[in-house]
């Protein structure tokens, strides 16, 4: 049964998160009017990056059915993720998997490693056996350069970070799944670590068939890998397109300063020029009703203030929301 | 080494444990002079931290100085009584310590704890001056006066981070030692408060030792940079010679071990892990991971030698 | 390669649970706590039988004589033996206390599982009970209930007990789901596919071991020393011996002041000694749940 639509598909996917009690009316918009569409035909990496507050881990919570949307739909093939049952459930739990910042956090201490493997194959009915079982975990950890030996029986104090981590991939590898959610997935990890992490996920990209949504606010490392990028800013996209592009050619003035202000290993690539620092905490106002990020602009001009910037069309699948562009 | 600020000589910082010491830094010499930014750097469980904080003798236990001296202006700092030291501490050298801006206290406004950091170091009460003082030192690191209004948890990590720096500042040390200040903040904040970091040292005419685990954001702001592994010191070069031409493997490993987006692709990880330093390996400590060892790393323990004036290294393939 | 048979492995969670029981009882503080409680009730529940007296039976032995070969303890004014009333009571104030606590644990637990995984509306009526039970005065209400019932029975006793002693523990519980169900274990089980009960019981209540076992011993203990308490000042079930009755008693003759040590010193000990012996296991299981301090990582 060919089915060569989007796998994934979000449509205007708004999360407003309610604070204080009964009576107060704050809230705050996690997430406003974001899109995404990934194609069942083809793998891509794709990077959703942002700073902290950006909502980038919201829409993880949200992608993964964690959290339900305030406004808009969220579609897995085709059918809305709220309304799934049964056998379309089933499929989605195992076509959509994640992996998380912390592994350790992942981790039921109480626990041996094998539990957390052991887990996935016993509910999607993997293998029919003990033994088949035991096998299925062992090829996965070898997957991830882990000896089954060494650390199905240990408990997650005894290994170190990246072998968590690698527990974690090796664990996709078992359920493998069509999408990915990996949020942050290096970002705890020694740099010397992280490369062979970005290598499992190219790996799991190019031969397992499996799309990736990457979660970062890192994004040297996502640029190994990923050839699409999708920039928040305090809930909103701010450009997105071909990662290079965005990067050599950013057209949003946030994203200019964001993409100035990421260090290169070169003193000779060194930063020009300062940015300025907030002199104090401006509140998250849920009345902005111009762009979100007017009042840090350097380029900021009078409609920005008024109108939130619809997000245009560049050339090329590239897309900014700023007035600078209209 | 004259002009030099801070110096360690042969530094050794270890851990007791119930078996055999960790040994964290082993015989450690390098020199901070004045008006420097240097940067130390290695991956974690190198030693740097306690590096960081052995040289200023703030070790607690399980840690202990094992060996070694560190001379402020020439005055061994191990020899000197605990008063005197503290004199030093904080007047003369700062230290900002990891994870420093999760150290504020949240129910004190941050006016109280400024004021309380000058008092136990300084001794003096600057009665009404006092609020102007704090004023300025806000205002030094750009945060607004209305920052010591606040408590803590109403900041964001940045503006802590700011404020600890104003802490810092605040009795005009000579040397400002900080470890990863930068580590848990965002892209945008991290750039500012380094150059904010390299503006309050350059206008106060003091050193700064930045301690990190990330060679980009070093390579940015320091004139000298350090690398550590497993306990020793293995590199010091000049920021620019040592991107150039990097003379010790593990920091060429290093350099090639850090994505870019100058360049793109996934880099090649060092292969290997650090060693156990309760048992390190025989001879040079990279020597199982090193592309280019030989017998006598096997063997012997490269010793830190300076091959050209401002040139340390600590590899028997360039002695 | 090591055949599968080998390697022990997480199995199901009815397995994982006796796997985990297994690891519980080899701990030592697990076992001497255990010890100790198994100890007593054992002692007391054969060596009351074994004594030839009646404890409830007033003149079957001489009035109040003094410790003896014949009598251990000595007797009381009413001429029963006091050895033989100690074992007795012991046994019918585990009994209670035991019973109650178990009434009162497992109220606990499924309210505090069901209203802190579930949340919703649910949760929040469950709450509100809870928060009633703990602050209406138990004790007053125990006594009113215990004066208006008239003769209580050991059985009505337990239940008294149980509807006041659940209230406590369930909140703490509660609170400690509440935080476990926010680790990211809990998400990796959900995106398994499993389902909330199975989460329930598969991922959380393990890490609540030490928790349950400890909370198990502050539910029974609270429960005896209610019990004890009631039937100092003369409610219970009066028709017969418990720890607390015998200490009734003893007030009522005035023995903490005739100095009469044989009578009162010997019931209070032994409700000493249960109450640390739970405690005793509650540190064992609080070393268990860790497995940080099991396996030296």
């Amino acid at each position: 049964m060919q089915f060569l639509g989007n796998l994934l598909e979000v449509n205007n996917l708004t999360k407003i998160f309610p604070l204080g009690g009964l009576i107060s009316k704050k809230s705050v918009t996690a997430v406003e009017d974001f899109d995404l569409a990934i194609p069942e035909d083809r793998q891509v990496i794709i990077t959703l990056a942002g700073e902290s507050g950006s909502g980038k881990s919201t829409i993880a919570n949200l992608l993964l059915g964690f959290i339900k949307p305030t406004s808009g739909k969220i579609l897995y093939r085709d059918k809305n993720l709220l309304k799934l049952k049964g056998m379309e459930w089933k499929k989605y739990r195992r076509e959509v998997q994640a992996v998380f910042q912390d592994p350790y956090e992942s981790l039921n201490p109480f626990y041996k490693m094998s539990h957390v493997l052991m887990g996935p194959i016993r509910k999607f009915k993997l293998a029919h056996s003990e033994g088949e079982a035991h096998k299925l975990a062992s090829e996965a950890l070898l997957e991830v350069d882990l000896n089954p030996e060494e650390v199905l029986d240990k408990y997650p104090h005894q290994l170190s970070g990246g072998e968590r981590q690698r527990v974690m991939l090796a664990r996709v590898f078992l359920t493998r799944p069509k999408i990915l959610v990996a949020d942050e997935p290096v970002s705890m990890l020694d740099v010397s670590l992280r490369a062979d992490i970005l290598k499992i996920l190219q790996n799991l990209e190019e031969k397992h068939d499996m799309s990736c949504l990457y979660i970062t606010h890192d994004l040297s490392n996502a640029f190994c890998i990923s050839k699409e990028i999708i920039i928040l800013y305090l809930g909103s996209v701010m450009e997105q397109g071909n990662f290079e592009t965005v990067i050599k050619n950013s057209k949003h003035p946030y994203v200019k300063m964001l993409v100035s202000s990421i260090p290169i290993p070169n003193p000779r690539s060194r930063w020009k020029g300062k940015v300025k620092l907030q002199e104090v905490e401006t509140a998250r106002l849920e009345t902005i009703v111009g762009c979100k990020f007017c009042n840090r602009c350097p380029e900021a001009m009078p409609i920005c203030n008024e109108k939130r910037p619809p997000l245009l069309d560049l050339k090329e699948n590239h897309k900014v929301a700023c007035h600078l562009y209209a | 080494m004259e002009s030099a600020l801070l110096q360690a000589q042969n530094l050794k910082v270890y851990y007791r444990t119930q078996s055999d010491p960790v040994r964290a830094v082993d015989g450690v010499s390098f020199a901070v002079k004045a008006k420097e930014i240097v940067g130390l750097a290695g991956e974690s469980g190198c030693g740097k931290s306690t590096l960081a904080v052995g040289l200023l003798k703030l070790v607690s236990p399980p840690a202990y100085i094992e060996g070694g001296k560190v001379l402020y202006r020439g005055k061994d700092l191990f020899t000197m009584n605990n008063e005197e030291l503290r004199k030093i501490r904080w007047k003369h050298i700062a230290l900002l310590p990891q994870s420093a801006m999760n150290a504020l206290n949240p129910v004190m406004k941050v006016h109280d704890q400024i004021k309380d950091a000058m008092e136990a170091h300084d001794g003096k009460d600057l009665g009404e001056d006092l609020g102007d003082h704090i004023t300025t030192l806000l205002k030094s690191v750009a945060l607004s006066s209305r920052v010591s209004r606040a408590h803590a948890t109403e900041l964001s990590g940045g503006m802590r981070q700011r404020a600890i720096i104003s802490m810092a500042m605040a009795l005009k040390p000579e040397l400002i030692i900080a470890d990863e200040p930068t580590s848990a903040l965002d892209v945008v904040v991290q750039r500012g408060v380094l150059e904010l970091l390299v503006d309050l040292k350059d206008k106060s005419g003091s050193s700064l030792l930045l301690v990190s685990h990330d060679i980009a954001i070093l390579s940015e702001v320091v004139d000298r940079l350090a690398i550590m592994y497993a306990g020793k010191m293995v590199e010091i070069q000049d920021v620019y010679d040592i991107f150039d031409d990097p003379l010790h493997p593990y920091t060429r490993g290093l350099i090639a071990s850090v994505p870019s987006l100058e360049k793109g692709g996934i880099p090649r990880s060092i292969p290997g892990l650090p060693p156990d330093l309760k048992r390190p390996p025989p001879g040079c400590r990279f020597h199982p991971r090193c592309p280019n060892a030989s017998a006598i790393c096997t063997k012997e323990d490269p010793i830190l030698k300076e091959i050209e004036p401002g040139k340390f290294v600590a590899c028997h393939a360039s002695a | 390669m090591t055949p599968p048979s080998q390697l022990r492995w997480a199995r199901g969670s009815l397995t994982a649970r006796l796997k985990g029981l297994k690891v519980v009882v080899k701990n030592r503080k697990i076992l001497a706590g255990l010890c100790m409680i198994l100890g007593i009730t054992l002692v007391s529940e054969i060596g009351y039988r074994l004594l030839p007296y009646d404890p409830k039976k007033m003149g079957d032995v001489p009035l109040g004589l003094p410790p003896s070969w014949q009598h251990p303890l000595g007797t009381d004014p009413m001429g029963r033996d006091l050895l033989t009333q100690l074992l007795f009571g012991t046994t019918l104030s585990i009994r209670i206390g035991f019973m109650a606590g178990i009434v009162a644990f497992t109220i606990a637990v499924l309210v505090a599982l069901i209203g802190g995984y579930y949340g919703g509306t649910l949760d929040s009526v469950l709450n509100v009970v809870t928060e009633v039970f703990i602050t209406i005065p138990s004790l007053a209400i125990l006594i009113l209930v215990a004066a208006l019932v008239g003769r209580v029975d050991i059985p009505m006793m337990s239940l008294i007990l149980a509807v006041f002693g659940w209230a406590w523990p369930c909140k703490v519980m509660r609170a400690q789901i509440l935080s476990l169900k926010e680790r990211g274990f809990i998400r990796l089980a959900k995106l398994s596919g499993y389902h909330g009960t199975e989460i329930v019981i598969r991922e959380i209540m393990p890490n609540m071991l030490p928790f349950l076992g400890a909370y198990f011993a502050v539910v029974v203990s609270a429960a005896m020393i209610a019990e004890a308490g009631l039937e100092l000042i003369g409610l219970g079930p009066q028709y017969t011996i418990t720890l607390g009755i015998m200490l009734n008693w003893a007030m009522v003759h005035a023995a903490f002041t005739r100095g009469l040590t044989n009578w009162w010193i010997p019931p209070v000990f032994v409700l000493i000694w249960i109450f640390l012996s739970l405690f005793i296991i509650s540190m064992g299981l609080d070393e268990v749940g860790n497995p940080r301090l099991k396996v030296k990582g």
